[in-house]
């Protein structure tokens, strides 16, 4: 399959020449090509305080994951593609990768009413509880679709989407065994489009449906369910239907989306039975200087694979948006959360506020605040009556799972972050942001671990200082703490980064577990950097360690272990 | 009229869409017997407990096996199918004779394991062939310290057998499950024996020959090679390796006393780290 990848390129380019090829001239006058390449080398080291040995390293010493995408467009015409290579896999990546070829690759039509897309696509669907497809390249993430996607705008204010393929899987060869095919539709109705009158009505409404559908082959599966073996009779069809609404008045936006999917026994919920909800809703409000967030969500069994015996970061249809804060800083970003699509109930709110210059808070250049806390419980279930073992339980294979309370939250807190920061400029030269989190973190449930690890309580408290030398040369200083008594203990972190703009960067940073209940585990993670910037392409080189930890993006989250060595990353855009 | 015509689109769209959704009416999960085709193991209902081989070299003209024999098996008993002896019949005394000793219960693993560990002393026994105080081999005096110094420890990997057993043909298909609990480097291998309990001969003793001795957990032989098979030469936590076998069970064995007994190790030092055993015909 890789050799035929190798084709693809060049069909492409054939594809999208053939129609023009007496007209050679203007191929050459409309069109344009845009592109972009990464490369991320690290050359690994032994470091036997880190548990890095020989064994664990087994002779691979240095890797790369690298890509590079082309994208040509002609009047309506567009076309692209994507190589990537694993050679192998930056250490935390899935090893599946290891290898080369082109797996996203597409030809496009588009005019005012119609845009037919055939290969590989990334679409959305709402907020993506019904369907989502995307990339990202620091999680080693891709569920794009192969296959055809139709747009249609019939007339204003109504749009309809269809989409129908199959998932990417790393470089697996689709077959009708290892994932399903997924298909599936989605209309938007935007109401001030649809009707005249509403065009310039302050009042902006829109609503919208999807429906998807997977079809993954096999009507029964044998399970062993404590000592005996069950056949379980599975859904080959298994449909997640939505609905959403915005409304938009003024500085004030409303969005509500509820998702509900059928029976979809499999791997990630323990072959249960039960159908799946989910609801998300965001209420915000900003004028000049203020912004306020507030948003909800439940997720009752709405993990949604096109192969039910996945249960890693592969195959997702759908994706349940987060609404925990992402957080940037090293310390910060040590307990991230990873949504748990068996079951959540979380809720946050965002207040931002900048005190006005020449004010008694705001000073001469004005201060803005933001205080942001969100929280993340399980969901409230309750076990049902299980005839076979004439008694109760929860999630047994093979029933319906559960009852659930879907408006209650559970009892056990996942995850728990309030965060203030305050951003002050003090003088042309210098400005500060300054951060306080406290977060509760449920190790066992976020990571997944099978002991229990209990509750992780910490406090972090971050100065991040930048003093502009000159128009050219700037320096900035990170200082960051991190308290806890559970887990690894206390943390102290400093990076010190000097910039001589536009196109150099130095830094040396530390992150130092001086608090490890365990003294020989009281390790500095040190890492020396220096970067070089040219028009619209960065390369940057790197020396130290990076600690073991979790990754997360958007909610979906990759195990990141410790590493040692040296890292070169190459990246452009054209 | 616009929108008329995008509903006469829609509406045949839905109705495609809609057509394509299974909903399973309960029972969901009916109870199987017969043939295993594919079978997906929650290993949530699966307790992780180590399981803990010790191997008791030994042989029927050995005259202080027997009570070798009896601290391997009262060991056994106390702690509750956490440990699992298996009795390897080789070297010197388990040499067939003449009369009531022509039974030879040496099996080609057992020699080479005799061989290959240097047991050179019966009653003798390695325990999931690890070294303690530097060896490998030990007395039957160091078991119950040894055994004990070991047998709570967490286990490192999940392991499950299902036999099913063909009368006619005399064969056990026997599918054999492993999860490794965390990330392990390294290579693991895999070996499957076939066990035979209850087999009454005569054995050799301190002070006189037993002639209705009853051998227990007696290795009749190893399935898939002396040192069994690779396993995984690279730990993902997140697979459940599955090994099938086919295994004939010889005329002269009683398969109700048959087991079928596997073991994983590591590649290179075969230490092991779990086993598993699992009787033939379930009575």
């Amino acid at each position: 399959m890789k050799k035929i990848y190798k084709l693809f390129p060049s069909l492409i380019v054939l594809f999208c020449i053939a129609p023009f090829l007496t007209k050679a001239q203007d191929l050459i006058k409309g069109s344009q090509v845009s592109g972009s390449f990464e490369g991320d080398a690290q050359y690994y080291l032994k470091d036997s305080k880190m548990g890095i040995t020989d064994s664990s390293l087994n002779g691979r010493l240095s890797r790369m994951n690298g890509f590079t995408e082309i994208n040509y467009s002609f009047k309506n015409f567009s076309a692209g593609m994507r190589f990537e290579a694993y050679l192998p896999p930056l250490v935390g990546f899935d090893t599946h990768f290891e290898g080369y070829g082109v797996p996203y690759w597409f030809l496009n039509y588009k005019n005012d009413k119609l845009e037919i897309t055939a290969g590989n696509f990334y679409e959305q669907f709402g907020n993506g509880m019904a369907l989502r497809t995307w990339q990202e390249w620091t999680l080693g993430y891709d569920n794009s679709l192969r296959g055809l996607r139709i747009k249609f705008t019939p007339v204003d204010g109504i749009t309809l989407k269809g989409i129908w393929g199959v998932q990417r899987n790393f470089w697996e060869t689709y077959s009708s065994n290892n994932r399903g095919i997924v298909k599936g539709g989605d209309i938007d109705f935007y109401l001030n489009d649809l009707f005249g009158g509403l065009k310039d009505a302050r009042t902006k409404v829109s609503f919208g449906g999807s429906f998807v559908s997977d079809y993954q082959n096999g009507k029964t599966t044998d399970i062993l369910i404590d000592t005996l073996i069950y056949t379980l009779k599975l859904p080959e069809n298994v449909a997640t239907y939505s609905g959403r609404l915005n409304l938009n008045v003024g500085g004030v936006n409303f969005y509500t989306e509820y998702a509900h999917k059928i029976n979809d026994p499999s791997a990630l919920n323990k072959f249960i039975y039960k159908d799946g909800n989910g609801l998300f809703t965001t209420l915000s409000y900003s004028q000049k200087g203020l912004g306020i967030l507030a948003s909800a969500k439940i997720i009752d069994n709405m993990s949604y694979k096109s192969n039910r015996l996945v249960t890693d970061n592969q195959l997702d249809i759908n994706y349940l948006p987060a609404i925990t804060k992402q957080h940037t800083y090293a310390l910060a970003a040590m307990y991230p959360y990873a949504t748990q699509p068996t079951g959540e109930f979380g809720y946050s709110g965002t207040l931002t506020y900048t005190f006005k210059r020449n004010t008694k808070l705001g000073g001469k250049s004005g201060l803005t605040f933001a205080v942001n806390f969100s929280k993340v419980n399980s969901l409230s279930k309750d076990s049902i009556f299980v005839s076979s073992i004439n008694g109760m339980a929860l999630n047994r294979a093979g029933t319906i799972g559960y009852k659930s309370n879907f408006f209650t939250p559970g009892k056990q807190v996942y995850y728990q972050d309030l965060n203030i920061e305050a951003e002050k400029k003090f003088s042309k030269r210098w400005k500060g942001i300054f951060t306080y989190l406290s977060q509760v973190y449920n190790k066992e449930v976020v990571e997944g671990h099978a002991t229990d690890y209990g509750l992780v309580h910490a406090n972090i408290g971050i100065a991040d200082i930048t003093c502009n030398l000159t128009h050219i040369y700037s320096l900035r200083a990170e200082f960051q703490g991190l308290w806890t008594v559970q887990d690894k203990g206390n943390w102290v972190a400093g990076l010190l980064e000097f910039t001589i703009a536009p196109k150099w960067f130095f830094s040396v940073q530390d992150q130092w577990n001086y608090g490890n209940p365990d003294s020989q585990q009281q390790l500095h993670y040190y890492l020396v950097s220096l970067g070089y910037t040219y028009n619209t392409s960065r390369i940057s080189l790197s020396y130290g360690r990076q600690r073991e930890g979790i990754l997360c993006v958007g909610g979906v989250c990759r195990y990141v272990p410790a590493a040692s060595g040296l890292t070169l990353t190459v990246n452009s855009s054209f | 009229m616009k929108f008329g015509k995008t509903l006469l689109i829609i509406i045949p769209l839905v109705g495609l869409l809609f057509s394509s959704c299974d909903k399973i009416k309960a029972p969901y999960a009916l109870s199987k017997h017969g043939n295993i085709v594919d079978t997906v193991i929650d290993w949530d209902t699966v307790t992780p407990v180590k399981r803990v081989l010790l191997e008791d070299y030994t042989g029927h003209k050995c005259p202080n096996c027997p009570i070798a024999a009896t601290i391997a098996h009262s060991q056994e008993a106390y702690y509750h199918g956490k440990l699992i002896v298996l009795a390897v019949h080789a070297g010197y005394y388990a040499l067939p004779g003449t009369g009531e000793f022509a039974a030879d219960f040496r099996t080609a693993a057992g020699e080479t394991w005799n061989t290959d560990f240097q047991v050179s002393a019966y009653p003798s026994g390695m325990i999931n062939r690890m070294e303690f105080n530097g060896h490998k081999v030990l007395g039957s005096a160091e078991w119950v310290t040894d055994i004990a110094g070991i047998i709570n420890q967490t286990s490192d990997l999940n392991m499950l057998i299902i036999n099913t057993y063909d009368t006619s043909s005399r064969m056990v298909y026997s599918l054999i499950y492993s999860q490794f609990l965390r990330y392990l480097p390294g290579s693991y291998n895999i070996t499957v024996c076939v066990v035979e309990d209850n087999i009454i001969s005569a054995q050799d003793s301190a002070s006189t020959i037993i002639h209705n001795y009853v051998f227990k957990d007696v290795l009749r032989g190893s399935v898939n090679g002396t040192f069994g098979e690779t396993l995984t030469a690279a730990v993902d936590p997140s697979l459940t390796y599955l090994g099938k076998f086919s295994i004939p069970i010889n005329g002269a064995w009683v398969p109700e006393n048959c087991w079928i007994l596997a073991f994983v190790s590591k590649s290179d030092t075969k230490e092991i780290l779990q086993a598993i055993k699992k009787k033939v015909i379930m009575l």
